[in-house]
């Protein structure tokens, strides 16, 4: 009976709600952070070593932009899944990376949440803290219901044309 | 009936995954795109191909700083119309750094910014440094100090160890 109703509480779709408006804030401010200062997110990128020189700057450009549709899709309701699979592959690429780094013993920002080089360097905690939201994000995937969403107001607008 | 059932749980699976993985590239695509517009409009857009070496690194960094050669700095902390900040932390301030030099990482510039600024309005030449051709710290303190209205900041790059090579006065401890 308790595991029942635990399991219930566990897959609501309000659950599901609550995880995609703080995901989707979480990612839009992440995002306009970064978009404020591109170059201050370059060298964010740079200093993980990890990637190939020549795809530090694209990926400067584009990941904030991404990160902001993603957030706006997760808030909305619209595109949701497409949003929620985004999101949870950037936070498994996020955690992956900063987990990577740290085995090097890189002493390195986040870039997560600022762009300055010398934010508070990485921790274990990054890496957790990306994995609980890798978690909310497979949540949205599996339980969402469209609850709160736009798709339906959207659609019948443009049905209406 | 069982049958139907059964035959379109797969289909509606494959169909949700589909639609996901739609979604997800036309999301990734409208960011792509959008962040190319921006990126080409903005005058403080990214080049799409850059060159991220060391040397870029640390040349970008000095953006919108003024830099200071080794010998300058000397000359003016001789006659008594430089401060030095040291971005550094305090622990590696401690161990060592520049004669007269005051500890102020990025982070805590706030503490001594009126006295900085007091002191840069008397006419002192504020010189930050930090250790290694890329250390970010001193361009962003030089950085932080310009915004908050200090004059005459400049950078002396991989100060402190061009500093103790050249054999200039150095200290131990805090300030």
């Amino acid at each position: 009976m308790m595991r029942a109703r635990i399991i219930t509480w566990f897959a609501s779709p309000f659950l599901s709600l609550l995880f995609r408006w703080f995901l989707g804030v979480i990612f839009v401010y992440a995002g306009l952070v970064k978009i404020v200062d591109p170059l201050g997110f370059a060298l964010a990128l740079y200093n993980y070593h990890i990637l190939p020189a020549w795809m530090i700057n694209p990926l400067a450009i584009c990941v904030p932009w991404v990160e902001v549709m993603v957030g706006v899709s997760l808030l909305a309701g619209v595109m949701l899944l497409g949003g929620a699979m985004v999101v949870s592959g950037m936070l498994a690429i996020f955690a992956v990376a900063i987990g990577i780094s740290l085995i090097r013993g890189l002493n390195i920002a986040c870039g997560c949440f600022s762009t300055s080089a010398t934010a508070e360097p990485i921790t274990w905690l990054y890496v957790v803290r990306d994995l609980l939201l890798l978690g909310m994000g497979i949540h949205i995937l599996l339980f969402d219901q469209g609850y709160a969403s736009l798709t339906p107001l959207i659609q019948t607008k443009l049905l209406r044309k | 009936m069982t049958a139907v059932r059964k035959n379109r749980k797969p289909r509606t699976g494959t169909l949700r995954l589909s639609r996901t993985i739609w979604q997800g590239i036309f999301l990734v695509c409208l960011g792509a795109l959008l962040a190319a517009g921006f990126n080409s409009i903005r005058s403080t857009g990214l080049p799409w191909t850059g060159a991220w070496s060391p040397a870029s690194l640390a040349a970008s960094q000095r953006q919108g700083l003024e830099e200071i050669p080794l010998q300058e700095a000397w000359s003016l902390s001789q006659t008594g119309r430089a401060l030095f900040v040291d971005a550094r932390d305090p622990a590696s301030f401690y161990e060592g750094h520049i004669k007269g030099a005051l500890n102020c990482p990025p982070g805590g510039a706030a503490r001594y910014l009126e006295e900085i600024r007091i002191l840069a309005l008397s006419g002192l030449v504020i010189i930050a440094y930090c250790d290694g051709v890329d250390c970010p710290l001193s361009p962003e303190l030089a950085r932080s100090l310009q915004q908050a209205g200090v004059p005459s900041v400049r950078v002396l790059m991989d100060g402190w160890g061009r500093w103790r090579k050249a054999g200039y006065p150095t200290e131990k401890g805090n300030r």
